[in-house]
């Protein structure tokens, strides 16, 4: 059988893909982005860093043994530094990654037994990544922009739950811990999972909690808010009646992530949404996958270079909430060079106001909306890196509403700029809720009207080191349960 | 989803329309009792409606042995004209004395005192109102807004019982009636029957869309977590508009109230900006817009507002939080006269017979003050269904060293989904005492998710006990 993931359409530079957002890319959940996020930190040294992480895998359940997910073998999952007004990709970060089926070492120790953790050449709970009671273990090669800087780098195990991972875990509750302050802080899994590479680069993978947060499933339905008992029945299934449901709660994805010295980045001056003339990069993340990929009954898969893009993303809910239905997939095969020509129209003229328009009575702007084009045209991330470390979340002063709380950093020059997005993107950033109150309060800001989604907090607690990604909820015992305790 | 048993929040109605009822402990019976107005009535029961500061069940004079006169020379002996609430009362005054035998005039009366009461904050009007209501009630015992005058006193003495008898005999006249239905809410929420809340404040709805009732739905929809359309609401109420400036001053009040619990501090301190453009001397407007400033660091335009406030009288909220803001620029001196300030002022109220009893255990609990005393006045309501009175015997609990009282309370008020930080503060302080390490992260993660800065004290605290629950994590997984 012969499955092509080249391009359907004529453009040169354009390549077959898919994306979180649109139909193709929900085919294929191992290459499907989730988030981006970037911002700038300081090393315990006091090196001024860019952190960027990338979530991808969807819903990743917890608990789907035995295999539990992996990173596709046969995809490069990559974060580009780009240009931040015209979107050119500058430096490239590729991540591939070691066999997800082997049969034998060295991802393998033992291939005669069903479990993939908790017995390799021994039996028992992981120690250490790796070890003899670790039969699969994954790794990645890190290559920056052509160059080798990081081999045989091992991926985080995932959280099998506390008799099989139990450095995840709460020895109490079985729940995965999480909210580590330091580097030494961190359960030992993931601290030995992540690597200070000769090249000043610092680097991560492995499973993550999905640190996203959002009513999607009623902001999708056409944006109700779950009144109370709207159907007179008690026996709705519909979740907590009256709140939001976080519908991203309890599960994982699988992360990468790497830590840049500022001094490593070119500086480019551009003028971000909301802030005065500064001086930084662009951030966003892809998914390549060969360009064909041949199965022959019986016999092994085939793939053939050159790898396309399947998939993009960078700033939130760009494609999800802006994008129309004949524009997602081509998101996703195109390049942010391409942004202004071919999606400028989604941010100027925000379906999103209409409905919420439609829906609420209100009267917000629907055309013409420049400052919108600000944020996502080209749709990459940008961030400021004159200014000095942004707080994170469970810092004191930290607002998820980003500057709509008054959460703010100076710049080099001491302008006030937006903590958080959309200067850079931090975990715990209601990007929902900035997003939609940018959409009703713009374009000139005066009345800032909040909209948001009824949901505030994640359901778990970000690191506040790298990678600020929460640790992974436990398969057994997580925040899907009702239950608290370990059985 | 929520069962009837776990959460009476089920309801058929489409909207919930809730009385004005303030949560947070930052505001107080005397200032909520700045009620909405209803067009030529002017009893919305926002004194019923302050969760946060419920005064104990105080004993009204009761005026119904005092002929006319005898009530109107004891309103006369009260009445400073400063304002022009105080000329609209003397006004009334003479229409009373020639018209003594007028129902209407008498409930007219009533009215104007019960709007003083709301500018005022002071709990010695309700006397008056119920003398006023009294003698209309006396002159024609089928008038309706005397019984709902009635109704609305008692609800302001937190004898909700009896509110709520004169509400009912108010409806079995007029089943439409929406303000007999919004002060049956009102004691309804203020008891925690939620689902009665719920039906009362959608009759009133139904009968009267208006500021009255869309702020009511607004605050029962934020107080069961729906924040969103709780905004949208209250946006409405104050489109719709009122009577008096005071009143949109006031829903401003809870719109901003809501925002600032949320963490959006620039539209907070839009919406009471722009408020007091209109209401420039608004008591809770004004203190509200101090507690914004003060989060947003504007510390020294934050005490000038405090101070302002004070200049008329002592007030509790005002002082606290010019004491807290004193205490976070370590301003020790000035914290601890506004301590002496606070106990005197709650003395005074002692004396004359209206102490607030949750508010001073709130207080106490909030700076780790008396303990035993801060439990034994919160323990009035151990098992009461009004949210804050519940948080804060949650509180005194903890304080006091009752963990498993502490966990057991402060469950209860979690489950009503009130977005309110210093819940899940409280929440996170107490899992921490009961050794659930990961339950107090979450919750202490969600307090500071929902505002960084919802108190200068508390809010700092916080995140020192998070970074230190970071670091716990090594000795938990070792």
């Amino acid at each position: 059988m012969l499955v092509l993931a080249s391009a359907m359409m004529g453009a040169a530079n354009i390549h077959a893909s898919s994306h979180s957002d649109a139909p193709l890319i929900k085919q294929d959940p191992q290459a499907n982005l989730t988030d981006v996020y970037a911002f700038i930190r300081q090393r315990p040294s006091g090196e001024k860093v860019l952190v960027v992480e990338v979530s991808v895998r969807p819903f990743s359940e917890p608990g789907d043994g035995v295999i539990y997910d992996r990173f596709a073998d046969d995809a490069i999952y990559s974060i580009h530094i780009a240009n931040p007004v015209t979107g050119a990709s500058l430096q490239k970060y590729d991540f591939r990654f070691s066999a997800a089926a082997p049969t034998g070492g060295p991802g393998l120790k033992n291939p005669s037994t069903i479990l993939s953790y908790g017995r390799g050449t021994e039996i028992g709970p992981i120690q250490t990544v790796g070890d003899a009671r670790q039969n699969y273990t994954q790794t990645y090669t890190l290559v920056r922009s052509g160059a080798q800087i990081g081999r045989d780098l091992k991926v985080a195990p995932p959280n099998v739950g506390a008799r099989t991972t139990p450095s995840y875990n709460d020895p109490m509750t079985g729940r995965a811990i999480s909210g580590a302050t330091s580097r030494e802080a961190l359960d030992a899994y993931t601290k030995q999972t992540v690597y200070d590479l000769p090249s000043g680069i610092s680097t991560f993978a492995g499973p993550r909690e999905d640190g996203f947060y959002a009513d999607t499933p009623a902001i999708f339905d056409l944006l109700d808010a779950r009144i109370l008992d709207n159907n007179g029945s008690l026996a709705d299934g519909l979740g907590q009646d009256g709140h939001g449901v976080d519908g991203f709660k309890g599960f994982n994805v699988l992360h990468y992530g790497i830590v840049i010295p500022v001094s490593q980045l070119p500086k480019i001056k551009y003028t971000g949404a909301l802030q005065p003339e500064g001086e930084g990069v662009g951030v966003y993340a892809s998914v390549s996958r060969p360009s064909v990929t041949i199965r022959p009954g019986g016999q092994a898969v085939v793939r053939k270079n050159p790898f396309v893009q399947v998939n993009r993303l960078a700033n939130p809910i760009f494609n999800e909430v802006l994008v129309a239905m004949a524009g997602k997939d081509l998101y996703n095969r195109s390049a942010p060079t391409t942004d202004a020509s071919l999606f400028a129209k989604y941010a100027l003229n925000p379906e999103v106001a209409v409905l919420i328009n439609t829906v609420f009575g209100t009267s917000f702007v629907t055309t013409n909306r420049a400052d919108l084009r600000a944020v996502y045209i080209p749709d990459v991330i940008r961030v400021n890196t004159t200014t000095g470390p942004v707080r994170v979340a469970g810092d004191e002063g930290f607002n998820r509403l980003s500057f709509i709380g008054g959460d703010t950093v100076a710049d080099g020059k001491g302008n006030q700029i937006p903590s958080g997005w959309p200067n850079g993107r931090r975990f715990g950033d209601d990007v929902v809720d900035i997003a939609l109150t940018a959409v009703a309060s713009g374009p000139t800001f005066s009345t800032i009207t909040v909209v948001g989604d009824n949901v505030s907090a994640n359901d778990q607690v970000y690191n506040r080191t790298f990678p600020y990604a929460a640790t992974p909820h436990a398969g057994p015992n997580n925040s899907k349960d009702s239950r608290k305790s370990a059985p | 989803m929520r069962t009837r048993d776990s959460l009476p929040l089920e309801s058929r109605v489409r909207f919930f329309i809730l009385t004005v009822c303030s949560l947070s402990p930052l505001m107080s019976a005397s200032l909520l009792a700045k009620a909405l107005l209803v067009p030529g009535f002017l009893l919305i029961v926002a004194a019923l409606l302050s969760q946060g500061s419920a005064m104990p069940k105080a004993e009204p004079v009761v005026q119904t042995s005092l002929a006319p006169e005898q009530v109107l020379e004891r309103l006369l002996a009260e009445i400073k004209v400063a304002t022009a609430t105080d000329v609209l009362v003397l006004q009334t005054i003479v229409k009373a004395r020639s018209r003594a035998d007028d129902a209407e005039v008498w409930c007219r009366l009533g009215d104007i005192i019960a709007q003083k009461q709301r500018d005022t904050g002071d709990a010695l009007w309700y006397a008056h109102a119920e003398a006023a209501y009294t003698l209309a009630h006396q002159r024609a015992p089928q008038n309706v807004e005397a019984l709902n005058g009635l109704a609305w006193v008692w609800g302001g003495l937190h004898d909700f019982p009896q509110s709520v008898r004169w509400a009912r005999e108010a409806l079995a006249l007029d089943p439409q009636n929406p303000t007999s239905h919004g002060i049956i809410g009102d004691a309804a929420l203020e008891l925690g029957d939620l689902d009665r809340a719920f039906e009362s404040y959608q009759a009133m709805m139904d009968a009267r869309p208006d500021l009255s009732s869309y702020s009511r739905a607004a605050w029962l929809l934020w107080f069961t977590g729906d924040s969103k359309k709780a905004r949208w609401l209250m946006g409405k109420a104050i489109a719709a508009g009122g009577t008096h400036a005071e009143n949109t001053a006031w829903c401003r009040t809870r719109l901003a109230h809501m925002l600032f619990h949320e963490g959006a501090l620039l539209p907070a301190l839009q919406t009471t900006g722009e408020g007091l453009k209109l209401c420039p001397k608004h008591q809770a407007l004004r203190l509200m817009h101090g507690h914004i400033l003060t989060a947003l660091h504007r510390e020294p335009e934050a005490a000038t507002i405090f101070e302002q406030i004070l200049s008329t009288g002592e007030q509790h909220e005002a002082l606290v939080a010019l004491g807290d803001l004193h205490q976070s620029q370590g301003r020790s001196s000035e914290a601890a006269n506004c301590h002496e300030r606070i106990e005197r002022l709650h003395e005074r109220q002692r004396a004359a017979g209206n102490h607030d009893h949750t508010q001073m255990a709130r207080y106490y609990a909030d700076h780790d003050l008396y303990p035993d005393q801060a439990l034994q006045l919160a323990s009035e309501h151990r098992d009461s269904g009004n949210g804050q009175e519940l948080d804060t015997y949650a509180w005194a609990s903890l304080k006091a060293g009752k963990l498993e009282d502490a966990r057991r309370a402060i469950r209860r008020v979690l489950a009503i989904g009130t977005p309110e930080a210093s819940i899940h503060y409280h929440a996170g302080l107490i899992a921490r005492a009961l050794g659930d390490l990961p339950e107090a992260r979450n919750q202490l993660s969600r307090a500071l998710s929902l505002n960084s800065r919802f108190h200068p004290l508390h809010a700092p605290h916080a995140a020192r006990i998070l970074t230190e629950l970071g670091t716990a994590s090594v000795a938990a997984t070792k």
